[in-house]
């Protein structure tokens, strides 16, 4: 009797433990589900609110601190006060400092860290172009250091080519086998589980459908 | 058995109804009882929440126990927490939402100042801009003439602000005094900066009213600070039409090395360009820098820099009396040695402090006369800053000047004596001040500043205070009072150590929009001098010939406008001022406009960007009316000179070769060929006909053409 008590308590709590982390994943599937469903600030929004609301809880999670760092800096993009922009790159920083104290040697850390400074050059491109390009730069470089087949990088990469001039060594001519990598790698990619980072495949083809245009229109 | 299955289920099912379904639902509102949309509202400690909607309404449905807190947060307001009664099965409200106090922007104290670097928002001016603008490619004095307060004198150099003189403005590195920022002048030839703009990121430079921190500046102070440790090794090699430049950078994890060396040469430019001046030796300089970083701990950063130059250069002057030429020559020779100290200390307290050697010795010829004087100088310094509360810093510090000058005269041609004065002044000063935040809209700062100089034996106590008010998130007011003296100029103390110090007192309002990439900045000021140290310039060796029974004063209103949104890839500004002085100074006889001062001054600078190209054109106009000067032959009373026009362009271009990073420039000024002319130089005596000749003070060439290119040999630099 007092075996099958026990066996029962202890069955009892596993089954609000095991609960507890299907809680944490299923809250930030369902979250991403909703952000990737349509591309607008009130999205990002609530996946910032939910993965805040996780963070607090699991504060030795990285994921959480990811997402609202993504989150964030997404919402920047979007914004077109440039004073509010700031202030969204200033809170997804702080999300990602949080991100990269939790686990330092992470590529997808890196890569927010040069989403973030594309951002910031949003602002002011001209006087900030200059400081903040080759830190985005440096940031990808170390993403690709940690995790050579990470295809973000390069999406991100031929993303940015695309807009340097040509004299340069960019635009869409020197932006297509770049994206061609990333794409290749995107297919090859294999996520750790179904709430790991796995963005920017659909906009990647976008941007190589544009490159492979350019090219032929030229011909 | 199964009754014990029964009821121990029935146990659980009962512990399970204690968490019975609960409601939470309500409105987020701001202050001005807008809906707030998005906010994130949850039980405290558990992953159950609700996100606001357009509406600013919430519902959370939890079956979770409800002796919980709710906590609602927001960007850019303060979080706030609301405690539920527990055992209610619906619970409903309205919660309003603050402000956040730093999230508003801070309320900076603008007036008298302009910021420039890469970061802040508040910045007028990016450090490549620094580099690249105006019409003196790699002087920052050249690039800030451009900015409104400042009285362009293309013949002398340096920056004239407000009505002031040169050596109004002193030059501060991290925090220290520099000794002779400028390099060296000959009649006609405007002064240029010692430092490559290269070294610095962040720079301050105030028109007036600036912090107690500083001192010895009866008008403004230009605060530069050298950078941290660079992210990468590099490697930069320049030439121009005027010499050569290579800079070496090693990087290690906490460590950097750096070396900078210039040459400069003249001759092959005056060669193709034919002056209008003849030079006996064309100028030549070098300059070898080489500056140390170190972190030390964790926040801790040791600088240090050491920088030698060295210039030589003579012309023939024409002088208006004999109708000859002079032969009038510089060399001059300068170490500088710098090093300071920054990290956090425990509790706040953030303590910067360094120590500053500087060696100049500049020997003057004039046909066989030779003018020497040497200057041995050091500074320690120590600041300390630590915040006092949320509204509160505090930032006090104290620092020791010691200066030697020792001026030698040997009239060669006369005799073999020569003759020597010197003085040794030690300063020491102590100052304080704070910066309150007094609301949401309004900061404060306050201070002073006391000084002792042993050598005039005076004792000065100079406050200063400024306030802003915040009229909506992008534009506030602000105004400055404050006190500044300034020991009198070496020239004059070394003849005579009584002197008393030189002071001014400054007024200065203003207005200042910052919106989305357009600035727009309107000063007010009112400058009053007194105790400026007047003589007879006869009889300038003897002390009895000089006093402090000078006085003047300056006012205008400044104007400023900058837009980098309107034109697509185009970035413009405006800068006028408009400018009434007047002194009894010097050798003064009467109370008049100095010669330095246009009562309009206007800038106009256009730059636009070429991105398929990458390249980069600015154009620069410059208006300035008429200098003042004293017609003999018109019963000594003051004239005006034409007005001055300029029109200025440079072309940049930047481009990637073999992996390497090659960037392009030129630039051409006075390109229309206008007629500038700065005054008049009169000759001493009238002629037979009892009229005073006169030469006008004119550039050292019409136009100026600047050709250079750069190279990083590392792939990417960072500027």
């Amino acid at each position: 009797m007092k075996k099958l008590i026990i066996i029962l308590i202890t069955v009892y709590c596993g089954i609000n433990i095991y609960a507890g982390d299907t809680t944490y994943y299923n809250a930030i599937r369902q979250s991403l589900k909703i952000a990737y469903s349509a591309y607008i600030p009130k999205n990002y929004q609530q996946l910032a609110n939910v993965c805040e609301r996780i963070a607090l809880v699991k504060s030795h999670e990285w994921l959480p601190y990811y997402y609202c760092a993504y989150a964030y800096i997404n919402m920047g993009y979007m914004e077109k006060n440039a004073d509010n922009k700031d202030k969204l790159c200033d809170k997804a920083e702080q999300f990602l400092d949080s991100a990269m104290r939790i686990k330092p040697n992470e590529p997808e850390n890196y890569i927010i860290k040069a989403l973030i400074y594309y951002g910031r050059m949003e602002v002011n491109p001209m006087i900030r172009g200059v400081l903040y390009f080759p830190k985005s730069v440096n940031a990808l470089d170390e993403a690709e250091k940690l995790d050579p087949k990470n295809p973000r990088v390069f999406y991100l990469r031929g993303r940015s080519t695309m807009s340097m001039p040509t004299f340069m060594g960019g635009g869409k001519e020197a932006a297509y086998p770049i994206l061609q990598k990333a794409l290749i790698l995107f297919s090859e990619y294999k996520t750790q589980s179904n709430i790991h980072p796995n963005w920017g495949k659909e906009h990647a083809q976008i941007l190589l459908n544009e490159c492979k245009a350019e090219i032929n229109a030229k011909k | 058995m199964k009754f014990s299955i029964i009821l121990i289920s029935f146990l659980f099912t009962a512990i399970h109804t204690i968490f019975c379904q609960v409601t939470i639902e309500g409105k987020i509102v701001n202050e001005k009882k807008l809906p707030i949309v998005g906010a994130n509202i949850y039980l405290k400690g558990t992953y159950e929440g609700s996100t606001s909607d357009e509406k600013g309404n919430f519902s959370i449905s939890t079956g979770l126990p409800t002796d919980k807190t709710i906590v609602i947060s927001f960007i850019g307001y303060k979080t706030q927490e609301i405690a539920v009664e527990p055992g209610k099965e619906k619970v409903s409200f309205t919660v309003i939402l603050k402000e956040n106090d730093e999230q508003i922007g801070e309320v900076v104290i603008t007036a008298g100042q302009f910021e420039a670097g890469d970061e802040k928002k508040s910045f007028i001016m990016s450090t490549l801009e620094m580099v690249t603008s105006g019409s003196s490619v790699g002087d920052i004095y050249g690039a800030i003439n451009s900015l409104p307060g400042l009285s362009v004198a293309n013949e002398e150099g340096g920056l004239l602000v407000r009505g002031g003189e040169q050596y109004e403005t002193k030059t501060f590195i991290d925090g220290m005094q520099v000794e002779s920022p400028l390099t060296a002048k000959l009649p006609n030839v405007p002064a240029r900066g010692r430092f490559s703009p290269m070294l610095f990121r962040g720079t301050v430079f105030s028109t007036g009213g600036y912090s107690a921190e500083y001192g010895e500046a009866l008008s403004s102070a230009l605060i530069l600070n050298t950078t941290a440790i660079p992210k990468k090794n590099e490697t930069d090699f320049c030439i121009n039409s005027t010499g050569l430049y290579f800079s070496k950078t090693n990087q290690w994890e906490n460590t950097s090395l750096a070396a900078i060396s210039q040459y400069g040469n003249m001759k092959p430019y005056f060669k193709l360009t034919n002056p209008d001046i003849e030079w006996k030796d064309d100028p030549v300089s070098f300059n070898q820098t080489v500056v140390f970083r170190q972190k030390t701990g964790k926040n801790g950063l040791l600088k240090g820099m050491g920088t030698y130059g060295y210039e030589n250069s003579s012309l023939y002057y024409y002088n208006v009396d004999n109708k000859n030429f002079d032969l009038v020559s510089t060399r001059n020779h300068n170490v500088l040695m710098m090093c300071t100290y920054k990290n956090e200390l425990g509790n706040n307290w953030i303590i910067q402090s360094g120590v500053s050697f500087c060696y100049d010795n500049t020997n003057l010829g004039y046909n066989y006369n030779t003018l020497k004087n040497r200057i041995g100088s050091a500074e320690i310094k120590t600041a300390l800053f630590k915040p006092l509360g949320k509204s509160v810093n505090l930032n006090f510090g104290f620092n020791t000047y010691i200066k030697d000058y020792i001026r030698t005269y040997a009239p060669t041609d006369i005799d073999t004596s020569s003759y020597h004065w010197q003085y040794q002044q030690i300063t020491g000063s102590f100052f304080v001040e704070t910066e309150i935040k007094l609301s949401k809209r309004i900061s404060m700062r306050t201070g002073g500043r006391f000084e002792y100089h042993t050598l005039l034996k005076q004792k000065i106590v100079s406050p200063r205070f400024c306030i802003a008010y915040k009229v909506s998130p992008n534009s506030q007011f602000s105004g400055c009072y404050g006190q500044f003296s300034e020991q009198p100029q070496d020239e004059n103390l070394v003849y005579n150590h009584l002197l008393h110090t030189e002071n001014a007192e400054h007024y200065i309002v203003n207005y200042q929009y910052t919106g989305d990439k357009r600035i727009f900045r309107i000063e007010a000021y009112y400058k009053n001098y007194d105790h400026l140290v007047k003589y007879d310039s006869l009889y300038s060796v003897y002390p009895e010939s000089y006093n402090n029974t000078g006085y003047g004063y300056a006012m205008g209103i400044d104007v400023f406008f900058r837009d980098n949104k309107t034109i697509k890839n185009g970035d413009y500004w405006i800068s006028y001022s408009l400018m009434d002085s007047k002194r009894n100074y010097r050798d003064d006889q009467f109370s008049q406009t100095p010669y330095f001062i246009s009562t309009h001054n206007l800038s106009v600078v256009y730059k636009h960007y070429f991105n398929v190209i990458g390249s980069y054109l600015s154009a620069e106009y410059n208006f300035a009316s008429g200098r003042p000067y004293i017609n003999p032959n018109n019963g000594f009373k003051q004239q005006h000179t034409i007005p001055y026009h300029n029109l200025s362009m440079s072309y940049y271009h930047f481009t990637k070769l073999f992996g390497k990073f090659f960037m392009f420039y030129c630039q051409v000024s006075n390109i229309p060929g206008f007629n500038q002319v700065f005054g008049y130089r009169y000759s001493k005596q009238p002629n037979a006909d009892g009229i005073y000749e006169s030469v006008p003070i004119k550039s050292i060439a019409k136009r100026f053409f600047f050709l250079g290119f750069y190279m990083s040999l590392e792939a990417k630099p960072e500027f």
